[in-house]
């Protein structure tokens, strides 16, 4: 009905109309994707991912021209070192005036000069695990380097307690366990406590207690890191002012004495000794953690031990790894960019001290030269002038100790300026890069919505519609607060390059702006959606604002499984009252099989994040030793897969198919029989299944060239072109999902078509091909999860890449890997496609553009809001285990469907092609 | 026919005042006894037979109220009026949709996620609560055999008091709704107690009959707040 009427307001001129279809979605498409690019590329800075390991080689042995003894200058200054790590440990618990008497013991070494305290500042976020990292590598962690590890947690880069075992150091661990993540292998001894209930903070510091006391006596260990979770806990629960506070920061005074006394012990017998204590983030006068307030970011660092300058010296934490590889005569992590801290090295000669500048400095100026007008820079001016008195006071050996000063200062300078440089790149988002992101997703997500409106466009409108985007630009700024700050849009210098880039943001600016005051909201249309349209709609909005939760993102699976099992049971429910007649038994009973389905798929793989753990079906079949039933389960996807295929061939393709899929079938049997995943029909594979990968490769490559021409066989005689192209695309898209999901998930794929077939039938009847749109939609969500995917970057199957490959091949492993995992999304997409193309005659590429159009929208709503969520969250205590990795699967469904969309353009343009000639002919 | 509307409406009224009353009485009860999180054991079954009860007691007392105003109808309504007769037929049919009323509900919970192999007692007393809170009342007030009616025909048949029908409806409705509502805790990583299967799908069916109450008396006030105004008016 709503249909013809639109039909019958554009015939004049219909011509125009296909064309803009094809427009808005290209638009669309292309401004979504860029729009993502540019929201990744404010909120993941880039800043580099080093993955070189400093070796010893790296210590430079030249100043200029002349050649330092390495030996005799850079030596360890310290034998052992102590680190106690206090979790949530602030500034005020050491040196707040009315706090003197929270840990007397070190306060009185303080205040007998026995020890320095230093006010160290640390960067948001203010969690555990980032900070961890800041203190053993010296740089400002950067989520991508997570991303690219693949989800792996532990830390990549080069780092102080690598140096420290490869120089023979033995370090041991006790406290959160979070380093045992980050360092699985670097401990000599270890024993990690979770930090998984909040409410206990007694037991979680015995059991570190308990552990150095037993430590403290043995003599073979050199690096001790100790970290106290139990002040976090009473932070968490009670704040900072709560009456647990003192006796617990008298518990870590007693330990801190305890410790001491050994320390002088070893000092005695001759082991220099370091022993620091600090926290590794502060506490909000709320108790909590993770943001960017003062409270949060500067916390206490006492050096005991050794003799120091006491000053009131501020550092940073990131220079906690350059020092210590200083003072433990190993090489300076690379990825540091810290500064030495000379004032905890009072015991260094001159010409030691000197060169430990000279290497902190060279390290960094490595770093800083990549960058376009470094020399212009005085950091670079300083840095060279220091080089060369340094070099002339080694010649000369004129001891004065004015000109070391100097030397020293030069070299601060520069390293203070490259640092501050060097770190500005790394720390801070690019809110207008972010902005304007969100301002154009908005703007397609009204252009994907809206309705073309007939009447003339007016510059009223448009400067309307600027104006809306100008006071969204400004409005989100200010929200976002002072830090604006931006790489691409604000540059220092003016040239080509950013000339381009204000072009091109403006003139999307404008374009956007264009399109959206020539288009209007069918608000009539909402008004006649039927209720179960209307219920769908709220479902899929009310799952993008659950994103909003970081309970509701880790158990997502969760959302769409509800959903999709309410929605089967909803529409049983309305077939219960039909039942009376024949033909609707046979939906009846075919829902019923969809509930069963879905409740057996949900155990296939357990995923998400708080019941991952839980048995399922994938884990019991991978259990057992014999694979009979992996190959069971293995044939029985295969060979519903060839039934379901032949079964809706037509007759005279009926062989042909059927023998190219068996030979597909038995392909993708053998790759799996070849990792002994299921049973082997023989035992001589001569080849690692590479072979067979090529023939599978070469089988498919025929196949698609044999439904190619049945395709352009199709479009010649004028019949259902678009029918048979989709078919032949879902059935490759199959194929190769096929050879590269698990054995026990191929049984996903049928499942899928089967779930199409029941929604084709049960909808057939629905007036519009809204509803459709939303099983389509639910149901691939819920097989996206079936398949163990979930929001965390650990579940990604890494081993789909590497399938059939011979060799590192970064191009092909991607696309491996994104057909895998979002295989059910497209397959969904796919699906519905085709379901539409079904809807004969009344489909034509126009419904079908604007099919796709509303799904774009679907998939739209859930990253827009996602975009504003993850700006406002952006030092939430969960940024960096829930919602970015969120917004890097948000980000990458966005550009595979778009992806799969732009390509599929190229089907319904020569379907235009065709119905154009089909009239040209009648 | 406007009498008998105003009656309808009285009834409908002071139902659903005794059901809200006796609800916030099951509530408080659970709250200072200590069990409201043990609602999804066995224990909870004495309270679902206190409710039974409620419901049987309230029921009759209305019964005799409107049967004594109601004027003669047709064949088609004593019909209809036949299936409220508390006769040994009716009752043994009650027992029998009860019980497998329970057996689907239980069914359509394990399909919506609920362990199949373990928590059978929380399963169990979910689905009884369930079919507490919808089968009964409905049955109660319409008939049991109206209610096969109405589950297998899409329109209300006329001869059924359409008002009363559709507020049956909509108390099921909204149980339904309180316990679908509930579920989207369940799986989210809070540790609270109340998190526990199948507390709050219980406690959404329980409020959810509360509110559908609560909505009713809002719905007939409103009804006799129009009524005032008019008589006023004339």
């Amino acid at each position: 009905m709503e249909f013809k009427k639109m039909k019958n307001i554009h015939k004049p001129k219909k011509k125009e109309k296909i064309s803009s279809e094809y427009d808005f979605l290209n638009h669309i498409i292309f401004i979504g994707t860029l729009s993502v690019l540019l929201f990744l590329y404010g909120y993941f800075p880039t800043g580099y991912n080093e993955t070189t390991w400093a070796r010893a080689g790296d210590i430079p042995k030249y100043v200029e021209r002349t050649r330092i003894k390495l030996n005799e200058i850079y030596v360890p200054m310290i034998k052992k070192l102590v680190v106690m790590v206090i979790d949530a440990l602030r500034w005020d618990f050491v040196d707040g005036e009315e706090n003197k008497d929270y840990m007397p013991f070190t306060n009185d070494l303080l205040n007998n000069d026995s020890g320095c305290l230093y006010k160290m500042k640390v960067n948001p976020p203010t969690v555990t695990m980032p900070r961890i990292k800041a203190m053993t590598t010296g740089t400002v962690s950067n989520f991508l380097d997570i991303v690219f590890n693949l989800g792996a947690s532990s830390v990549g880069i080069d780092n102080i307690l690598w140096q420290a075992r490869k120089y023979g150091y033995k370090s041991i661990f006790y406290g959160d366990d979070t380093w045992l993540k980050l360092f699985p292998n670097e401990f000599y001894r270890s024993e990690g406590t979770t930090s998984f209930y909040v409410s206990d903070y007694t037991e979680v510091d015995n059991n570190v207690t308990r552990n150095l006391n037993r430590e403290l006596d043995k003599i073979d260990w050199s690096i001790m890191i100790l970290h106290y979770l139990g002040l976090d806990h009473i932070g968490h629960t009670d704040g900072p002012f709560s009456p647990l506070i003192k006796p617990k920061l008298r518990e870590m005074d007693d330990i801190i004495s305890l410790i001491h006394a050994d320390v002088e012990l070893w000092e005695q017998q001759g082991d220099p000794t370091l022993f620091i204590i600090l926290g590794d983030h502060g506490m909000k006068d709320s108790g909590g953690h993770g943001g960017a307030s003062l409270e949060e970011t500067t916390v206490p660092l006492i050096v005991l031990g050794r003799s120091c300058t006491p000053k009131y010296e501020e550092i940073d934490q990131i220079d906690l790894a350059p020092t210590l590889a200083l003072l433990l005569g190993v090489p300076i992590p690379y990825s540091s960019l810290g500064k030495i801290n000379l004032e905890m090295m009072d015991e260094m000669s001159y010409s030691q001290k000197l060169f430990a500048l000279y290497y902190n400095a060279h390290l960094l100026f490595q770093k800083f030269q990549k960058k376009p007008g470094y020399f212009e820079t005085n950091a670079y001016k300083n840095y060279q002038n220091a080089m060369k008195l340094h070099e002339a006071w080694l010649t000369t050996q004129s001891s004065s100790n004015e000109m070391v000063d100097d030397i020293i200062e030069m070299y601060e300078e520069a390293i203070i300026e490259i640092k501050d440089d060097l770190m500005s790149n790394l720390l801070k988002y690019d809110l207008h890069s972010m902005v304007t992101a969100m301002i154009f997703l908005c703007n397609i997500l009204y252009i994907s919505i809206s309705e073309q409106s007939t009447e003339s466009i007016s510059a009223v409108k448009i400067f309307i519609a600027c104006f809306v985007n100008y006071a969204f630009w400004i409005l989100l700024n200010g929200a976002f607060g002072s830090e604006a700050y931006s790489i691409i849009f604000l540059p220092n210098r003016f040239d080509v390059y950013s000339l381009c880039i204000a072009i091109v943001g403006f003139g999307t600016t404008i374009y956007n702006c264009y399109l959206c005051a020539h288009r209007f909201l069918p608000i009539t249309k909402l008004k006649n959606m039927s209720s179960l349209e209307g219920l769908l709609a709220i479902g899929t909005l009310g799952h993008a604002l659950s994103l909003a939760s970081s309970s509701f993102v880790e158990e997502e699976h969760q959302t769409w499984y509800f959903y999709w099992i309410s929605l089967i049971v909803y529409i049983t429910f309305r077939h219960f009252k039909l039942i009376a007649k024949k033909h609707y038994l046979k939906s009846f009973m075919a829902l019923l099989l969809l509930m069963i389905t879905h409740r057996i798929l949900r155990k296939l793989n357990s995923t998400g994040d708080k019941y991952a753990h839980l048995p399922d079906i994938a884990g019991w079949l991978k259990e057992q030793d014999d694979n009979f039933w992996m190959s069971m389960i293995l044939i029985s996807g295969l060979v519903l897969l060839i039934v379901i295929d032949v079964s809706f061939q037509l007759k005279h393709h009926k062989m042909s198919a059927f023998i190219f899929d068996s030979a597909i079938s038995i392909l993708v049997y053998i790759r799996h029989a070849i990792n002994s995943s299921v049973i082997k029909p023989s035992h001589n594979f001569s080849s690692q299944g590479i072979t067979e990968m090529y023939i599978f490769w070469g089988v498919t490559l025929l196949y698609s060239m044999y439904m190619f021409l049945r395709v352009v066989n199709a479009a010649k005689n004028n019949k259902q072109f678009l029918n048979v192209a989709m078919f032949s695309i879902i059935k490759i898209w199959i194929i190769v999902s096929c050879i590269l999901h698990r054995p026990y998930n191929v049984i996903l794929l049928p499942a899928q078509v089967l779930v199409s077939i029941i929604i084709h039938g049960v909808t057939k009847n629905q007036a519009t091909l809204n509803v459709k749109m939303y099983f389509y939609l639910w149901s691939s969500n819920a097989f996206y999860f079936y398949q163990g995917n979930s929001n965390s970057l650990a579940t990604i199957d890494v081993a789909a890449g590497y399938v059939g490959l011979k060799s590192y091949n970064p191009i092909l492993i991607g696309l491996f890997l994104i057909i895998n995992t979002y295989s059910a999304i497209v397959l969904g997409f796919l699906l519905y496609i085709y379901d539409c193309t079904l809807q004969a005659p009344i489909s034509t590429s126009t419904t079908i553009l604007a099919a796709c159009r509303r799904y774009a929208f679907w998939r739209l709503v859930p990253m827009t809001f996602y975009t504003f969520v993850t700006s406002f969250q952006r030092y939430h205590l969960f940024v960096w285990s829930v919602f970015s990795p969120k917004l890097l699967y948000e980000s990458t469904h966005c550009a595979v469907l778009f992806a799969v969309m732009f390509l599929l353009q190229a089907v319904f343009l020569c379907n235009d092609i065709i119905t154009k000639r089909k009239k040209n002919i009648s | 026919m406007a009498a008998s509307d105003f009656q309808g409406q009285k009834v409908l009224l002071l139902d659903s005042l005794l059901s809200c009353c006796y609800f916030a009485c099951v509530f408080l009860f659970l709250h200072y006894s200590g069990n409201m999180y043990n609602i999804g054991s066995y224990k909870f079954i004495y309270i679902l037979a206190t409710i039974l009860l409620s419901e049987i007691i309230k029921v009759s007392l209305n019964f005799i109220q409107p049967n004594k105003s109601l004027e003669k109808k047709s064949d088609v309504s004593a019909k209809y009026n036949k299936s409220f007769m508390p006769s040994a037929k009716n009752i043994v049919k009650l027992v029998i949709a009860f019980i497998i009323s329970t057996a689907i509900y239980y069914i359509i919970i394990v399909f919506f996620g609920a362990p199949i192999f373990t928590h059978h007692e929380e399963t169990f007393v979910l689905a009884l609560t369930l079919t507490t809170l919808t089968l009964i009342p409905t049955a109660l007030h319409i008939g049991i055999d109206n209610v096969i009616v109405i589950l297998i025909q899409t329109n209300t048949p006329v001869y059924m008091n359409v008002r009363l029908v559709n507020t049956v409806k909509f108390h099921v409705m909204v149980v339904w709704f309180g316990t679908w509502l509930g579920a989207f805790v369940l799986p989210l990583d809070w540790d609270r107690e109340w998190q526990a299967w199948p507390i709050p799908c219980m406690l959404g069916a329980l409020i959810g009959y509360f509110i559908g109450n609560f909505i009713t008396i809002i719905k007939t006030n409103l009804y006799f707040l129009k009524k005032l105004k008019k008589s006023n008016m004339v």
